[in-house]
């Protein structure tokens, strides 16, 4: 009996080695593809839908389709030469796996756009009424995948974007609404010098990239919420010259979170004004101006802050990475109290510079603990810019004043900015110095304030 | 805690103080045959009013007695009556212990056994003893006088069971011996139970009623006619079954929730949900305006919540010439309202350099809830003769589920200056989730030779889950200081008001054959079994969603009638979400042999499973990669099953069984979906778990209900399933959670258990106590300053126990029962050790559950025959679950960013659920 005992657990043993070692595959048999469209030629005869890539001919026009998207398949690249118009269709979009280039000039811009749409630049118009947010007619931005090496936009009109999708974007998307722009490979380069964007549910968004971001005009960026350029981790690079007005929270943005993969976000942000920004975001507290939070680092300097719901926030929670943040040289501007309250933002750890405009030390309360509140009272309407046309204090709502129409913000002689830059750094120039496949020019700190200089350079509009 | 401790001593004081004069008779009434204590016969001195019952360990003592001469009367129904003449002196006392024999002595074992009464304590103690399996039970009976309404709460009380609660407090799912539930299969009746889940597997428990079931089995190691695909266990609700003659119970009971004591319960109109959204009602492409959505469930009302109603019933008989027909119907009806109070601090997705926790949020979340569950079963059976019968089942579940959740969110990184300020959002979630099981199996048990049995099973099953049109209302504040301190009035605006569909359907057709032979080979009987199954599952998933958004800027908020409001994406968002369909097809086989070889028996074979699994998402194929996909894989399953019996009550088990568990449906689809912290995407290179398990039991059933169990197991686990955060592969940069195995060293599981039930006459204490060590590795983000200065996120392996996994649980309960007075009472507590409850994808930042104990009462009390009244309370010390982060609270204290409720001794609370205590109380009838 015992034996047949053994025997039988012998046979059980040899069994359960044979079987628990056996070796296993994979379990996906496959999982589909998308078939690859091969690049289409171009044409202006026909409304535009599908994949693409060569030239947008100088001066011509085209159209997309509505709901259509423009593929730039990975390893081409889709030219936009000089004076292209080219018309966007609701929901549209342009979706970016190789490169996208537009070439506009100072004298044959191009223009990203709805065609017939009309601007609402008045003041008594509230942006829940203005097309430039709510328009059924916006289109949905130029995206770009991970595989996207270079976006370049030259003097080129961006308007009208962030639409909802309404069929699965060609795209990764973040959201069912899409951004302005969406750049996204840490690798690559987006450049952007001398465009303009103006109208937009929502904001730009870069992921992760290399970028320079020079002399541009933003007017009207998001709806209730947005900034102007949020830059997550792995974004390097240069945001400076750009005049930033009536985005909905801050105009330029670093945060270090997000993917792991890329550097440290590392912006300069240098000589831009930064006019009514930050009240259209619904949730309070949120920036209007310009911000450093999470880890990313960099240098914020020569900045004109006018009537923003917040001046220069340095974020502590998670915090900026503050050992490697220089700033100063920043001239504030508030027609109220609950403006110049906010110069530096009440519960954050923005350090005053006594190279800034007004001194700290004229209004702020002794001995002052960062992000402590205090009274702005005695600066209100105090260090006047000097803008050539734009009337300070603000003679009418200044949440609604979020376009340039025929203000004009260069400074008047006299303006305290003049004169008293910081140009003891050098901008960080991320990105290839080219006339097509990179930035055209640099443009260094400057010895004025702001985005307008004296001499001529910075903005050119 | 101490207060309690002192109620407990007191308890037995009273329980073992005996007042001692005059003379005593005591003892323990058996089974002549089996030695089997009798419990709840009736021991009497005829023609006095002295007598007693005897108690759960089969013994009475009647005591106060006058000196003289009596004669002692045992009956027990179904039992000869036993007669005896005793002389009593003066402080004497007498022992008789007395063996009684059952009225026909021409009954055989296996009929003494069917002779249990379904559903009792005996039967589950003889099942725990004789099954092939590593079972702990839990009989109906015992569930009766438990303090717990559904099956999930009866399961934490079974040895490694712990539960995972829903937001209202409501234990939902079950983690078996620190087996995650993706780990462990539902059963009904032996049959696998779809789930109503929109991405996974494992079946909410809360959906049972506790009143239908017979007996709830957890089935800790699997031979190969079950299902493989359980690596931590199986839970098997075996459902009431015609008895042999009529019986009759129902039962009504009404209660309250002390939370809904202390304050309101928020509600709104049902009919305030569109059943279906306006493509559903429209057609694909319609572009929805807002007369299309109802502004109902944004208009909360705010009242004292009704009572508690609860009803169930059972009636069951045989009918026809020699009882062939057999039929039982049970329902049961739970209408309850519940309140809890959270505090949740919302952590910063990412972390400061160091990896120190940074908060982004402190919410004050309150929850009103009604559930009404509705269960409703019935099995008739036809004998058409001892050798051929065959029964239909039925059974429909059903959970209904409106709940208001009322969160009120202050951001703590933004402008904040101190306690209390900040920048507030409110949200008002009004969510009606309908959820139903369904099953009707057909099942045959034929005996076509004397030792040849074929039964088979037919199954259609059915799960959904509907949650139409919840909505959330978003509002927004600020809470700002002036330089004096002074609260700055803001006003409330108003944000969105999203609704949301999702429906989630999942259904089974299958099929169990399995044959029985046994023939007698030199003398021993060897059980020959073969079978296999088939299973086609369908499963479909669908969400939409619209978000009503404030048409301008800063809108002050009034009311949602008086809101002003557009669609941002009319079309509505079925494209980056779970819109998915499913189907399975799993064909497995097995062979097995038994046998007894005098002490040992052996019972050892292989089962071999099949899976050949489709997806395909409702997006563009050629614009979304891995849009359909299909997988396949065959696992061969060896177990062997050793059960040596060392004396009479006492076995020996050993058992070795390869499992497996296969991953959630949507786990394999590799397409992202937009999540709430994280976005998420499948992973089609996802293969399924497998894990070797070896268990050890000793088992000793002492006599009567009293049981010792001791065990060990060893689980080995390649291929487990954890989240990680990914961005190479995929391809949104943000970071994407996604599940991934572990490669490199498998998860190792292993642990020892406890279980101990003694009765000492009317009392009796029954304790578990589970150890359990895990440890699996994965990798972790570190956010780190590099030697170069900058701030990077790195990978550092991890070695952690499972999620969910407590090392020590256990359970005591002490009971009294009095068949005589008709008393039962119990109170039972049951501990589960800290655990992980969130995993962060950073290093040291897991948010840990701390132990906790909750302590419930219930008793029942008969008032006339057939009729008793019970009353139960649930969560007797008002114990609230609190999970904390293993980080100095320190930088949360003091300062601008001081957070409130910070309790803990040094470490940061960031999780606080309070769901107040549960009175109920009722009347039962039971005739059997």
């Amino acid at each position: 009996m015992k034996q047949f005992q053994l025997a039988a657990l012998a046979i059980l043993s040899s069994a359960l080695v044979l079987f628990s070692c056996q070796k296993r595959g994979n379990d996906v048999i496959f999982t589909s593809k998308p078939v690859i469209k091969a690049a289409q030629g171009i044409s202006d005869s026909v409304p535009l839908c599908g994949t693409y890539k060569g030239h947008m001919a100088a001066g011509k026009t085209y159209t997309v389709g509505p709901g259509c998207n423009i593929v730039v398949n990975v390893g081409d690249t889709l030219f936009m030469d000089a004076g292209v118009h080219l018309y966007m269709s609701p929901a549209s979009s342009i979706a970016v796996k190789g490169s996208f280039i537009s070439l506009g000039t100072i004298d044959s811009p191009n223009w990203i756009t709805v065609n017939g749409m009309l601007k609402t630049d008045n003041p008594s118009v509230n942006a829940g009424s203005d097309s430039a947010y709510t328009s059924k007619r916006l289109w949905c931005g130029i995206n770009c995948d991970t595989s996207c090496n270079l976006l370049v936009l030259k003097w080129t009109h961006i308007e009208y974007t962030s639409a909802s999708f309404t069929a699965t974007p060609p795209f990764p998307s973040l959201s069912g609404t899409s951004h302005a722009i969406l750049f996204q490979n840490s690798n690559g380069s987006f450049i952007m010098e001398d465009s303009w964007m103006y109208g937009s549910a929502d904001e730009v968004r870069v992921s992760n990239g290399k970028v320079c971001i020079m002399r541009n005009t933003i007017e009207k960026l998001g709806f209730t919420g947005g900034d102007g350029f949020n830059c997550k981790h792995g974004t390097v690079g240069d945001i400076a010259y750009n005049l930033f007005i009536g985005v909905a929270t801050n105009g330029s943005k670093a945060s270090d979170k997000g993917t792991y993969s890329g550097p440290q976000t590392n912006l300069n942000m240098y000589n831009n004004t930064y006019v009514n920004g930050g009240y259209r975001r619904s949730s309070a507290g949120r920036g209007g101006s310009l911000n450093y939070e999470e880890g990313s680092k960099g240098m914020a300097y020569n900045n004109i802050i006018v009537n923003c719901k917040y001046g220069l926030r340095i974020v502590n929670n998670p915090p900026a990475d503050t050992a490697h943040m220089k700033y100063g040289n920043t001239l504030s501007y508030g027609d109220s109290a609950n403006i110049t309250n906010q110069f530096y933002p009440q519960g954050y750890i923005t350090i005053p510079q006594p190279t800034d405009i007004p001194v700290p030390s004229s209004f702020l309360p002794s001995p002052y603990t960062l992000g402590q509140v205090y009274s702005g009272a005695s600066v209100v309407g105090a260090n006047n810019p000097m803008f050539v046309n734009y009337p300070l204090p603000a003679t009418q709502g200044i949440a609604n004043i979020a376009y340039v129409g025929s203000y004009n913000f260069r400074l008047k002689p006299g303006s305290p900015a003049l004169g008293v830059g910081y140009r003891g750094f050098s901008p960080m120039i991320a990105v290839p110095i080219d006339p097509v496949f990179g930035a055209t020019e640099v443009t260094p700190p400057g010895k004025d304030l702001g985005c307008y200089q004296s001499d001529g350079t910075g903005n050119k509009h | 805690m101490q207060l309690l401790k002192g109620k407990v001593l007191l308890l037995f004081i009273l329980l073992f103080t005996v007042r001692g004069y005059s003379a005593t008779i005591k003892g323990i009434i058996s089974d002549k045959k089996t030695g089997e204590p009798i419990i709840g016969a009736i021991v009497v001195l005829t023609g006095t009013q002295f007598g007693n019952t005897t108690g759960l360990d089969g013994s009475y003592k009647i005591s106060e007695i006058p000196a003289g001469a009596y004669d002692l009367e045992v009956r027990f129904v179904s039992y000869e009556l036993f007669k005896m003449h005793v002389v009593l002196s003066e402080g004497q006392t007498l022992e008789i212990n007395q063996g009684i024999s059952q009225l026909s002595s021409t009954l055989n074992e296996v009929e003494i056994k069917s002779k249990m009464k379904n559903g009792s304590d005996e039967q589950a103690r003889n099942l725990e003893r004789t099954s092939d399996n590593l079972l702990n039970i839990i009989s109906a009976r015992t569930i009766d006088i438990l303090p717990d309404i559904t099956i999930a709460n009866v399961l934490q009380r079974v040895s490694g069971v712990t539960v995972q609660r829903s937001s209202n407090g409501e234990a939902r799912y079950v983690i078996i011996r620190g087996m995650d539930k993706r780990y462990n299969y539902t059963l009904v009746n032996g049959i696998k139970i779809p789930s109503s889940d929109d991405k996974m597997r494992y079946v909410p428990m809360d959906i049972f009623p506790a009143e239908l079931v017979d007996r709830v089995e957890v089935i800790k190691t699997i031979t190969p006619s079950m299902e493989g695909d359980a690596i931590g266990g199986a839970m098997n609700l075996v459902m009431k079954n015609a008895p042999d003659h009529l019986v009759a119970f129902a039962s009504a009971a009404t209660g309250y929730n002390q939370t809904l004591l202390d304050r309101n319960y928020q509600g709104f109109p049902k009919s305030g949900f569109n059943l279906k959204d306006p493509l559903q009602q429209h057609g694909v492409g319609y572009s929805a305006v807002l007369t299309d959505f109802q502004r109902r469930t944004g208009d909360f009302s705010s009242a004292k919540a009704p009572a508690n109603g609860l009803m169930s019933f059972t009636v069951g008989d045989r009918f026809l010439k020699g009882k062939k027909l057999g039929a039982v119907l049970s329902g049961s009806y739970q209408n309850t309202f519940k309140g809890s109070d959270d505090i949740f601090f919302l952590p910063s997705i990412q972390p400061s350099v160091n990896n120190d926790p940074a908060i982004t949020d402190l919410q004050v979340r309150k929850y009103s809830t009604q559930e009404t569950r509705t269960g409703l079963h019935s099995k008739i059976d036809y004998e058409f003769n001892p050798k051929n019968s065959i029964s239909l089942y039925a059974l429909y579940l059903q959970l209904n589920e409106l709940q208001m959740r009322d969160i009120t969110d202050t951001t703590v990184q933004i402008n904040r200056v101190g306690a209390g300020t900040g920048p507030v959002d409110f949200t008002q979630r009004a969510a009606f989730r309908k959820q139903a099981i369904e099953n009707l199996t057909l099942q045959g048990k034929h005996l076509l030779t004397d030792n040849l049995k074929l039964d088979y099973s037919l199954v259609y099953s059915k799960a959904s889950m509907d949650v139409p049109d919840m909505t959330e209302l978003h509002t927004t504040t600020n809470a700002a200081i002036d330089t004096l301190g002074k609260p700055i009035p803001a006003p409330v605006n108003f944000k969105s008001f999203k609704h949301s569909w999702e429906k989630t359907t999942d259904e089974d057709h299958a099929a169990y054959l399995n044959l029985t032979y046994k023939p007698t080979i030199a003398g021993k009987e060897i059980e020959f079994m073969a079978g296999g199954m088939y299973r086609n599952k369908n499963r479909n998933n669908y969400y939409n969603d619209y978000t009503l958004s404030s048409a301008t800027p800063n809108q002050p908020f009034t009311s949602i009638w008086a809101a002003n409001m557009t669609v941002t994406q009319p079309t509505g968002n079925t494209n980056s979400s779970l819109n998915y369909a499913v189907s399975e097809d799993i064909y497995a086989y097995y062979g097995q042999a038994k046998i007894q070889l005098e002490k040992l028996q052996v019972l050892g074979g292989i089962r071999v499973e099949n899976t050949h699994e489709k997806y395909a998402m409702n997006v563009d194929p050629n614009l979304v990669p891995g849009q359909n996909g299909e997988f396949k894989y065959t696992d061969v399953l060896p177990s062997i099953h050793l059960k040596y019996s060392l004396a009479e009550k006492q076995n020996l088990r050993f058992s070795y069984f390869e499992s497996i568990s296969r991953p959630g449906y949507f786990e394999i689809v590799p397409v992202t979906i937009i999540g709430e912290v994280y976005n998420e995407i499948g992973n089609d290179s996802l293969n399924h778990s497998v894990a070797h398990n070896f268990d050890l039991r000793y088992e000793w059933f002492p006599k009567g209900l009293d049981q010792l169990l001791v065990g060990a197991f060893y689980k080995n686990i390649t291929n487990p399933i954890e989240y990680e955060l990914v961005s190479e592969g995929s391809k949104v940069s943000a970071g994407e959670l996604q599940p991934r195995n572990v490669t490199g060293n498998p998860a190792i599981n292993y642990g020892a258990e406890i279980v101990a039930t003694k009765y000492f006459h009317k009392f009796g204490i029954s304790a578990n106590y589970t150890y359990t060590n895990s440890s699996v590795t994965t990798t972790k983000l570190s956010r780190i300053r590099d030697t170069s200065g900058q701030i990077q996120s790195v990978f550092v392996n991890v070695t952690r126990p499972l999620q969910g996994q407590s090392a020590h649980v256990a359970n005591l309960a002490l009971i009294y029962k009095d068949p005589k007075l008709g008393l039962d009472a119990h109170l039972s507590w049951a501990y589960t050790g800290r655990r992980i409850q969130f995993l962060s994808i950073y290093e040291g930042l897991d948010y840990w559950q701390r132990a906790t104990s909750f302590f419930d009462f219930s008793c029942e009390k008969r008032i006339v025959k057939h009729l008793s009244v019970y009353a139960k309370v649930n969560n007797l010390l008002n114990t609230s679950v609190i999970v904390e982060l293993m980080k100095s609270k320190d930088p949360f204290i003091t300062g601008t960013y001081q957070l409130p409720y910070q309790t803990l001794k040094s470490t940061t609370l960031v999780e606080k659920d309070s769901y107040g205590r549960n009175y109920l109380i009722g009347i039962r009838y039971k005739l059997d």
